[in-house]
């Protein structure tokens, strides 16, 4: 079990190498770089911009450097937040992040859950197709049009939480940022949750367990619940690392200071240093939590535990 | 006394007007056994889960099932959760898909002691041991908290007997309870299952098309054919000389050792098709070699002859069988 883990961590080493070398060679490949701006530089300044960033040394050259700060967790210095290290950028960001995506994690799993599990229970009857329905509209509508529908009602409205922010001692100011995250994912994990009970209990073993007599309660909490949480889990891995690294959408509507604007702006800056550091970083999370998935596999299939 | 009554059960489909299972009656004495044969798509397996409530939701179950005075067509949950594992243990088909994989088969075979005779956990975990032993399961102990992907067809079977047996039921319906598994175990198990009727004092329902099992396992038979039941009769008189074309025809298409491998395997010529059924005349008429003129007129009644009862044209109008009562 512990080999198990020490080998898959260590596997995801040359997928991380891939992942960053791929994003430098692609971020250079792009037309453009991080001094283009809407006033061409003078050529001095910009001869030393681009001596300061050592980016007049060979391609090669600069990979091998970036390369070798990262072995010291060196990030590179931010080309468009000057006088930032990525690091510290990423730093400030990830906790806000990371607070509200947990946050949505949490009510995801919890109401996607619930409302999977009724919908599965009342299969046939009205709430059944009621649920799938609302389920169908969460999944659909994407959070830019979400997000400003909840700051219309809940902000502007009713005037019962603020319309965006980021204060430490508001911390309603969570509310409507992490409904806007959890929404869909919610209406995602209803969805799976339904079909894979009701798949489950279509199956001939739960079958067996009914021709025992066993009450509802036995055939759901021993028999169904495993089979159908595991496309749940299949689906968590990803989703947690997305929610985790933060949404563009939802940190814009809201103004918050969140990771999620980074991916974004420093793409279409040619902040090199700073998308290599999101890159790793949310590179980094789908590893950790596929990781982790693979881990709730074995812990609930015994089929796939090896001795 | 009887032990359990069927009454022209039906089973159809919503907006189907021809049952899968058509008006099935029989009746199966305290400790006697009844094989239903019949090829895939007879109805066998289904209305064996009706007894149980087990068929599809969407399914609608008509007629009389009693089992001990008790109907148990049309009950609710609770009612047929007394019965089910208590009274009657079922057995299906197929044991690599009918355990659950996710959880140890100790488990698997003591939960219906808990839920039924609310026995401790450590209580039924034992018996469940026993129960193991019982159906000679070798080193039972260490069997309980294995899992079903580890353990052989054969044992899995097995465990599914124990599971089936736990609440010591009367009757027990086993559903091609051999299928799948190679020659060996199936003689294995089928003494098993001989010497389980005796020790547990058992009535058994065994579906099978296997009729070599037929006449070792079962007093009775009752002969199935697209929902209906054909020929019914005492398993020893049914298979040395079969009334019916298809009792007759299904006992020809067994194969024969003494056959030379080149031969083709004997079968009933065409297929079972559901849509090609008419209610109007007799269900076999595409495949009978004996069919006749009125065999497309009307469907046959069902009549009691001297050797068995069955559903047949040509014994009721050669008069060769008059019916007896």
């Amino acid at each position: 079990m512990l080999s198990f883990a020490l080998r898959r961590l260590l596997s995801a080493v040359p997928t991380l190498f891939v992942l960053v070398t791929l994003t430098f060679f692609l971020m250079r490949a792009a037309p453009g770089g991080p001094f283009d701006g809407e006033r061409t530089l003078p050529p001095q300044v910009e001869a030393a911009l681009t001596r300061e960033y050592h980016l007049d040394a060979p391609l090669w050259r600069q990979y091998l450097d970036y390369l070798g700060n990262l072995a010291h967790g060196d990030l590179g210095p931010s080309f468009q937040y000057e006088g930032y290290r990525v690091t510290e950028l990423i730093g400030d960001a990830l906790p806000v992040s990371l607070a509200l995506g947990s946050a949505a994690l949490a009510l995801s799993l919890l109401l996607g859950g619930v409302i999977g599990a009724v919908a599965a229970l009342r299969q046939g009857r009205w709430i059944d197709p009621l649920l799938t329905h609302i389920t169908l509209i969460g999944v659909s509508i994407p959070n830019y049009v979400i997000a400003p529908l909840l700051v219309l009602l809940f902000a502007v409205t009713l005037g019962w939480l603020p319309a965006g922010g980021w204060h430490h001692d508001r911390p309603t100011d969570m509310v409507l940022p992490v409904i806007a995250l959890a929404l869909p994912q919610i209406a995602y994990i209803a969805r799976l949750l339904r079909n894979g009970l009701i798949d489950a209990l279509a199956t001939p073993y739960l079958r067996t367990a009914r021709a025992k007599g066993l009450p509802l309660r036995l055939l759901v909490l021993r028999h169904a619940w495993r089979p159908a949480v595991l496309p749940v889990i299949s689906h968590l891995g990803p989703a947690a690392a997305g929610l985790l690294t933060g949404s563009v959408v939802v940190e814009q509507v809201f103004g918050i200071p969140g990771l999620g604007r980074y991916f974004v702006q420093a793409a279409l800056n040619r902040d090199y240093t700073l998308v290599l550091g999101a890159v790793l970083l949310y590179g980094t999370l789908i590893v950790l939590f596929n990781f982790v998935v693979d881990l709730l596999y074995g812990a609930l299939d015994p089929r796939l535990r090896t001795a | 006394m009887s032990l359990l009554v069927v009454d022209r059960l039906s089973i159809t489909v919503p907006g189907v007007s021809l049952p899968l299972v058509d008006a099935l009656s029989f009746a199966l004495d305290a400790g006697g056994s009844l094989a239903i044969v019949g090829e895939s798509g007879s109805g066998k397996s289904l209305a064996m889960q009706a007894l149980l409530g087990l068929q599809a939701p969407e399914l609608r179950v008509q007629g009389s099932a009693r089992f001990n005075g008790r109907e148990l067509v049309g009950v609710g949950e609770a009612t047929l959760n007394a019965v089910r594992g208590a009274q009657i243990g079922f057995v299906f088909q197929d044991a690599s898909l009918s355990l659950n994989p996710f959880l140890p088969v100790g488990l698997q075979i003591a939960e219906s002691l808990q839920v039924h005779r609310g026995a401790s956990r450590a209580a039924a975990w034992q018996e469940a041991q026993r129960l193991l032993d019982a159906v000679r399961v070798a080193r039972p102990g260490q069997r309980l908290a294995q899992y079903p992907h580890e353990l052989s067809g054969g044992m899995r079977q097995r465990v599914m007997f124990a599971a089936a047996l736990a609440c010591r039921p009367q009757l027990l319906i086993a559903d091609e309870p051999t299928t799948a598994l190679d020659a060996t175990v199936q003689r294995q198990l089928v003494d098993l299952l001989r010497d389980l009727r005796r020790d547990f004092a058992l009535s058994l329902l065994l579906i099978t098309h296997d009729l070599g099992l037929v006449g070792e396992l079962c007093e009775q038979t009752l002969v199935l054919y697209a929902g209906r039941q054909m020929e019914v009769g005492a398993s020893a008189s049914l298979l040395r000389a079969p009334q019916h074309p298809y009792t007759q025809a299904l006992l020809r298409a067994r194969p024969s050792l003494t056959d030379d491998v080149d031969t083709p395997l004997p079968a009933i010529p065409g297929a079972l098709q559901r849509a090609q059924l008419d209610g109007r005349r007799c269900r076999f008429i595409g495949r009978c070699t004996q069919a006749m003129a009125e065999c497309d007129g009307a469907e046959p009644a069902w009549r009691v002859a001297e050797r068995s009862a069955l559903r047949c044209h040509r014994h009721t109008s050669s008069g060769k069988t008059t019916s007896g009562e």
